[in-house]
């Protein structure tokens, strides 16, 4: 699995250097039905805004019960653009990957941002997780 | 300059991962299966650990009497999962549950490669919350019913990484439903 993401993200670096296309770094939290869950992603978008990218997220280890799962999810996401309106984007993220390396799931979400400036924009996302509502903050750098 | 002041509001934005304390009352999700019917209709959810832990309360509406004798000793299901990739029929794992003899009883019922296994596990009391535990290991399914002993049952699914789709409340057996059946279930993660 990590080999393949690791190829997945060779292939689209080399692709974004052939065809100009964005790198955006992301970090968030979310808060979702097991817990607050911190993850990482890089996503590359092209000049329509569509994007693919890598993500990981995992709770917060504190807020883990003894003996629980602490979730951690490896995937990809999409990137559809919904809406833009000047600065505010809204962008559908639908998530597939794999929870404790084992377990296939989607987690859905929209994802709505606002560029601060050109290299940062701040966002709120919202999503299902396990049919269960879940929302949080993301920063995205642009590189 | 002034884009920058929206920085501000980050503390802001932040509010909404923050709770003061934990909720009360724990919200169970309530499960009808309606008269004259198996379930309440499709539901998608994957499984997401390998350890489903819930609660369970049962009523006075999983009292009934089926229309044939022998139908009684059908065994209904409660709560489990699909194994790795495979319908229901082939590997899964699930509590089940029956009215019998004046006692709900609620046991292990299990599909390893087509064949179907069941065991006792425990009898439950009505309108009393019970913890539930199934735990999938390599080689077995681990079921644990708070104040009975744990029954395992061999797992013979080799597929580790994939679907595991969520198994909910179904009536039967054979018959279908003589009245709403409500059971609350709170899952736990």
């Amino acid at each position: 699995m990590k080999r393949l993401i690791a190829f997945g993200l060779l292939l689209c670096t080399f692709g974004m250097f052939i065809h100009g296309q964005e790198l955006q770094l992301q970090s968030f939290y979310s808060k979702t039905v097991m817990g607050l869950q911190q993850g990482y992603g890089v996503r590359f978008v092209n000049d329509k805004a569509l994007g693919v990218g890598f993500i990981y997220q995992r709770t917060v280890k504190r807020q883990v019960i003894k003996g629980g799962s602490l979730y951690p999810f490896w995937g990809v996401e999409l990137a559809i653009p919904i809406k833009r309106c000047g600065d505010l984007r809204f962008t559908f993220l639908p998530k597939l990957g794999l929870v404790s390396n084992q377990f296939l799931v989607v987690i859905p979400e929209v994802e709505t941002s606002f560029k601060l400036n050109r290299w940062l924009s701040a966002g709120l996302i919202t999503g299902i997780r396990a049919r269960e509502a879940s929302n949080g903050l993301k920063l995205t750098i642009h590189i | 300059m002034k884009k920058y002041l929206y920085i501000l509001l980050v503390p802001w934005l932040l509010l909404p991962l923050y709770s003061c304390e934990e909720a009360i009352v724990e919200p169970y999700e309530q499960f009808i299966i309606p008269k004259g019917t198996h379930s309440r209709g499709f539901r998608a959810q994957t499984l997401q650990a390998s350890s489903l832990r819930f609660d369970v309360i049962f009523d006075e509406t999983a009292v009934y009497e089926t229309q044939t004798i022998e139908n009684q000793h059908d065994i209904n299901k409660l709560y489990g999962f699909s194994d790795c990739n495979s319908p229901h029929h082939t590997h899964s794992a699930r509590f089940g549950w029956r009215w019998l003899d004046g006692n709900l009883e609620i046991h292990a019922y299990v599909y390893a490669s087509g064949e179907r296994i069941t065991e006792f596990i425990g009898i439950v009391p009505l309108n009393e919350p019970r913890a539930y535990d199934l735990t999938l290991s390599d080689s077995h399914y681990h079921f644990h019913l708070q104040g009975y002993d744990p029954v395992s049952i061999a797992r013979k699914s080799s597929c580790n990484r994939g679907l595991y789709y969520m198994l909910f409340p179904y009536f039967g057996g054979n018959e279908v439903a003589p009245h709403d059946i409500v059971i609350q279930i709170l899952t736990k993660y």
